[in-house]
């Protein structure tokens, strides 16, 4: 692995992390999709300050969701979205 | 309940009376025992509301981003700290705490100019597209009203609007209220031929918020410059969802609403032209706030969102674009396939992707959507579920009485997931099928009976 590819691969993962804590289903799904997407259009950005530069966004919503994550759990409904439940119950009758 | 009256005879009513009649159709006032049984009724239904809601095991699913969006988690973000620690009234010249509120105000009003390719001194913040449409109808109309006594407007704006010109009617100015084809468009030629020298103001809305349509609006700018009149634009549905540019479009004046793009409720914007300078009467006078034309303290937090949300739209247009007409298509070819009969209201072409207005023949709209109770929707009578009137947009597009009464509204945007489609699909398809076995008018069609040539007895 080449060592400028390391800091995008630790921000990735953290994003990902992050996102799968949101409490509310439509949330999670729409950041995680947007996180895959992003990493996935950049994977071939050489350019070092375009890099750089990517990475500071990067940075900068990992901090966004960590701070919304941590807002939304403190006032999650008392009930999970239907859509929500299905993908679950989907999930552990495999 | 909305009947397009020409000429009415409105005139001598009072705001509050004009609105009251539009509302409820009626051109004389309840006695007061309907008036107690009707509230009794209100209260009863509300009551049934609210014990739904007490035993309700999941969150339904949400379709309905034509009524409003979830806040995006990136608009709260930015609006939180102005709603705690950064108090400070943006008014304020003398302190630190004015300073910064002022500052932040400026840059989302930059923010919001950028979206539309306007200049930020342009934007004029509201509370709403409500607002924004009152000052631009009532304000523009009046304003001119010495000179010109003429407005222009469609039958399918949104209520705010034809109330606004009900207002101006009543003060003595001439509206045309142009009909739209059965596609949901204004006719260019016909328009053509009623802007006169008389004409002040032209207002026709970009995307309509029940059946989703898209007017010309380019072609409408260019017509209206050339006659000079002005052009006021309802945008609180296509805001950050089309591409928009007011100088290319010949936008005159252009309306926003913050709970539409994933920002917060309350707030909106008005857009008034420099060059030609667009001229108005202001509705809310006071400490003369937003040049005048709206005063009132400006809600910092809230407009500190709605920069928010029109810089994300900007950023995530492309992304929200495709996504929206990606689901919109699954949604559309998903019933149809499993389902015949369903109509697209509305012109297929021009049109926001993300409002989908279904009529699903020889089914009754709100029992479809009583069954679907666990989807957020609405139903294309626009005003309340109690109402029996189909909506006064579905009229105009001349859609028959039962395809009107059987017309649902699917509204798509960026939190729907692909599950939260396929599930509504599944469902819509199950129970349209279920229903229509039930009604004995499907059974006469699948036996062949054209329906059109029974005579039906009258009620
Ligand atoms: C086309 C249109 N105009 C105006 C409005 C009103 O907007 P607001 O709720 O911001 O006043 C709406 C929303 O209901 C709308 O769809």
């Amino acid at each position: 692995m080449n060592s400028a590819k390391q800091p995008a691969i630790i921000l990735y993962r953290q994003l990902l992390r992050e996102c799968h804590k949101f409490s509310l289903y439509n949330y999670r799904d729409y950041f995680l999709r947007r996180v895959r997407e992003e990493f996935h259009q950049n994977r071939n950005v050489k350019d070092s300050s375009k890099t750089a530069e990517l990475l500071k966004r990067g940075q900068e919503n990992l901090e966004i969701i960590r701070r919304q994550v941590i807002i939304g759990n403190l006032y999650t409904p008392h009930q999970r979205s239907i859509c929500d439940n299905h993908e679950h119950s989907f999930i552990a009758s495999r | 309940m909305f009947h397009i009256i020409k000429n009415s005879s409105v005139k001598t009513i009072s705001f509050s009376t004009v609105s009251g009649r539009l509302y409820r159709g009626l051109s004389s006032k309840p006695n007061p025992s309907e008036k107690d049984q009707q509230e009794n009724d209100e209260k009863k239904v509300k009551q049934q509301k609210y014990q739904e809601l007490e035993k309700l095991q999941y969150r339904p699913l949400y379709l309905d981003a034509q009524a409003t969006t979830p806040m995006d988690p990136r608009v709260l973000d930015q609006m939180l700290p102005y709603m705690t620690h950064l108090y400070g009234n943006p008014h304020s010249r003398t302190h630190a705490f004015g300073w910064e509120s002022e500052k932040a105000i400026e840059d989302a009003r930059e923010k919001v100019a950028k979206l539309i390719n306007a200049d930020p001194k342009e934007i004029v913040f509201t509370s709403g597209a409500t607002e924004s449409n009152n000052i631009a109808v009532k304000g523009v109309g009046r304003f001119y009203k010495e000179k010109k006594k003429h407005v222009i407007t469609t039958q399918t704006e949104h209520k705010c609007v034809l109330d606004s010109m009900r207002v101006l009617e009543s003060e003595g100015l001439k509206v045309t209220y142009l009909p739209v084809k059965t596609n949901g468009l204004i006719d260019l030629k016909e328009l053509e031929s009623v802007l006169t020298p008389e004409t002040s103001l032209c207002s026709i809305m970009m995307v309509n918020n029940e059946i989703g349509v898209r007017q010309p609006i380019s072609e409408i700018g260019k017509l209206c410059r050339a006659k000079k009149v002005f052009f006021h634009t309802d945008a609180a549905q296509s805001v950050g969802k089309l591409p928009i540019d007011v100088n290319e479009m010949n936008i005159d004046l252009l309306s926003i609403s913050g709970h539409k793009i994933y920002g917060p409720k309350g707030i909106g914007a008005l857009y008034i032209r420099r060059r030609p300078r667009v001229r108005l009467d202001p509705i809310q006078t006071g400490g003369g706030q937003e040049r005048n034309i709206r005063s009132g303290t400006v809600p910092t937090p809230l407009v500190v969102g709605l920069g928010a949300a029109c810089e994300i739209a900007q950023q995530e247009f492309a992304n929200d674009e495709k996504r929206v007409a990606q689901l919109a298509k699954r949604l559309i070819d998903g019933i149809t396939k499993q389902c015949p009969h369903v109509i697209l209201n509305g012109d297929p072409q021009a049109r926001y992707a993300g409002c989908v207005n279904l009529s699903f023949a020889y089914v009754e709209g709100e029992s479809l959507l009583m069954a679907l109770k666990d989807i957020a929707l609405s139903s294309g009578s626009a005003c309340t579920s109690a109402s029996l009137e189909p909506s006064y947009v579905l009229r105009a597009i001349g859609a028959d009485e039962d395809i009107a009464h059987s017309s649902i509204r699917f509204g798509i945007g960026r939190f729907t997931t692909e599950a939260e489609v396929d599930y509504t699909i599944e469902k819509t398809v199950s129970h349209v099928t279920r229903l229509r076995e039930m009604s004995p008018l499907w059974e006469m069609v699948q036996e062949g009976i054209d329906l059109k040539t029974i005579k039906w007895s009258q009620h």
